[in-house]
């Protein structure tokens, strides 16, 4: 175990931004307003990069920004605004059968990640890649592109064809409705 | 980010050193680019312009500020409360982070330690502006929501479609630029650009000679990213309300902090990016030469030409911000839409194909 009283600055901040995801999700469920669930996740989602820059991983940490808190949350608000939800009323009878099936489904989830933090095998082991040897080879960047264009070149490609496809999808849908 | 790595008191002093000069800076741009803006304004139209508060009207600024800071702040009563007082500090936040990648000089050596004339040289490099400056929009959409009027909302809208668009064609201009320099970080890509061109040696090899199609859709990217007229369609603050309608005082004016920080920030990235960052103007180097000046005097001239370089050129930028509002009339909304999506994307797309090629072929 670790000594409470000897932590470095990153184990501070890591507790720090842990501790403020956490309690941002706390919120993003249990907020009444859409809109201010929407901003709180947008608080978690930036608390999850200042974890992944404190763990080096500087480029995952912009593209999480970037990507998920930049773009995608910007179009969710888009949405939620736009059918001007004021509130949402908790008059689910506590009794409810969805309501006890709702918590049995989480309890059973939460023990699952318990499950996996006691007794999980998979090895910490980084591969080879240490702090010291991304900074050798260029960078996260560098790494990252080598990586996906040889390695992992045919996985990229069908990931971009199927994301290709959706936004096609997306078109034709949109369309046969303006039409 | 310091993880675990040793910091030893210099770099520290060095630190906090730099940290006051970019605030202080970044602070004092606003009032001054306001009081620019109204008398380069005043000058374009033939008219006066503010020129009663002290010399040549420079303390007008403050006069504004006093005047921002003491009005009333009033508070209408059909706001959402708590996020209408956070709006305006979340559109400042990202506005004064985004500067940090930003080198405003080279790595100078004081008795043997190096300083890098940067915030934070950070392996991500510009992709951290990106990053950070995609945040901003939540500010405009907190302000517009909150607002809970419906001349906001349509401001807030019109602004966030128009961020993300441009957006867009911005960081595709970017991808070619990676691709000619292969590194993301702003300092290597300054430095990369000292070299010269091998069949015209006086022209230095910056990014507005290498790529100059990339450079024009940064440069019309960034007057939409930054509400800047001929793209000020989410403020159009005299004609049609932007998303801060229902503001007043000091935080109407932290709006407006906001978007001439991020006006400072995109003059200072398209500088390092484009115009060669803190590299010396052509002919410089020759003219300090042929002054004789050697060992110690010459390397701090050096250093204190490529600092005034580089503040040479975001201020030229900032002054081109000016004049472009003064002398060209606003898009229509579809007119916005259409350059960025079908004009500008395309464009971009095509020029890194062409990019690859000329890379490929070995021209680049």
């Amino acid at each position: 175990m670790m000594q409470p009283m000897f932590w470095t600055m990153p184990q501070i901040l890591f507790s720090v931004f842990c501790f403020l995801a956490v309690l941002f999700a706390v919120f993003t469920v249990g907020s009444r307003s859409p809109v201010a669930s929407a901003f709180s996740l947008v608080m978690v989602l930036f608390n999850v990069a200042a974890i992944f820059a404190i763990q080096e991983a500087h480029f995952a940490a912009a593209i999480q920004i970037l990507v998920y808190a930049g773009a995608i949350m910007v179009l969710f608000l888009f949405v939620v605004m736009l059918l001007n939800i004021e509130s949402v009323p908790l008059d689910f009878p506590r009794s409810s059968f969805r309501y006890v099936l709702a918590g049995l489904g989480s309890l059973s989830f939460f023990g699952v990640i318990l499950f996996v933090v006691a007794e999980g095998q998979s090895s910490l082991e980084t591969d080879g890649y240490t702090p010291e040897m991304i900074a050798n080879s260029g960078g996260n960047i560098r790494l990252i592109s080598q990586r996906m264009f040889s390695g992992y070149l045919f996985t990229f490609e069908i990931i971009a064809m199927l994301l290709l496809l959706a936004v096609v999808g997306a078109i034709v849908l949109a369309k046969r409705k303006v039409d | 980010m310091a993880g675990g790595v040793d910091v030893t008191t210099f770099e520290l002093t060095a630190m906090a050193i730099k940290l006051g000069i970019v605030l202080l800076i970044l602070l004092h741009v606003a009032p001054i680019m306001v009081w620019a803006e109204r008398r380069i304004c005043s000058w374009m139209q033939n008219r006066t312009g503010p020129n009663r508060v002290g010399p040549f009207g420079l303390l007008q600024p403050l006069a504004d500020a006093a005047k921002f800071i003491f009005k009333e702040e009033y508070v209408p009563a059909h706001v959402r409360k708590g996020f209408y007082e956070l709006a305006p500090a979340v559109s400042i936040i990202p506005a004064f982070l985004t500067f940090a990648v930003i080198p405003f000089g080279p790595s100078i050596d004081i008795g043997g330690n190096l300083v890098h004339l940067q915030l934070a040289d950070l392996n991500v490099g510009f992709v951290y502006i990106l990053a950070i400056s995609s945040l901003s929009v939540y500010g405009t959409i907190m302000a517009s929501w909150a607002s809970n009027s419906k001349y906001a909302m349509f401001g807030g809208l019109r602004a966030t479609a128009q961020m993300i668009s441009y957006e867009l064609a911005l960081g595709l201009s970017l991808v070619s630029m990676i691709m000619v320099y292969g590194s993301v970080s702003l300092q290597e890509i300054t430095q990369a650009q000292g070299e010269v061109f091998a069949f015209f040696p006086s022209l230095p090899k910056w990014g507005v000679f290498l790529q100059p199609v990339a450079f024009l859709i940064f440069f019309i990217s960034i007057f939409a990213e930054t509400n800047r007229l001929p793209f000020d369609l989410p403020e159009g603050e005299a004609e049609i309300i932007g998303f801060h309608v229902e503001y007043g005082g000091m935080k109407w004016s932290s709006f407006f902090l906001a978007e001439y920080l991020h006006m400072t920030t995109a003059a200072g990235f398209l500088t390092a990016m484009f115009l060669g960052g803190w590299q010396m103007f052509p002919g410089m180097y020759t003219a300090i030469v042929a002054l004789g000046l050697e060992g110690d005097a010459l390397y701090w001239t050096m250093v204190g030409l490529r600092v005034l370089s580089f503040a040479i050129k975001v201020m030229v930028i900032l002054v081109f911000f000016i004049v472009v509002r003064f002398t060209l009339p606003r898009f229509r909304y579809d007119q916005l839409m259409h350059l960025g999506w079908k004009v500008l994307v395309p464009i971009a797309l095509v020029n890194i194909v062409v990019t690859a090629y000329m890379i490929s072929f070995g021209w680049l």
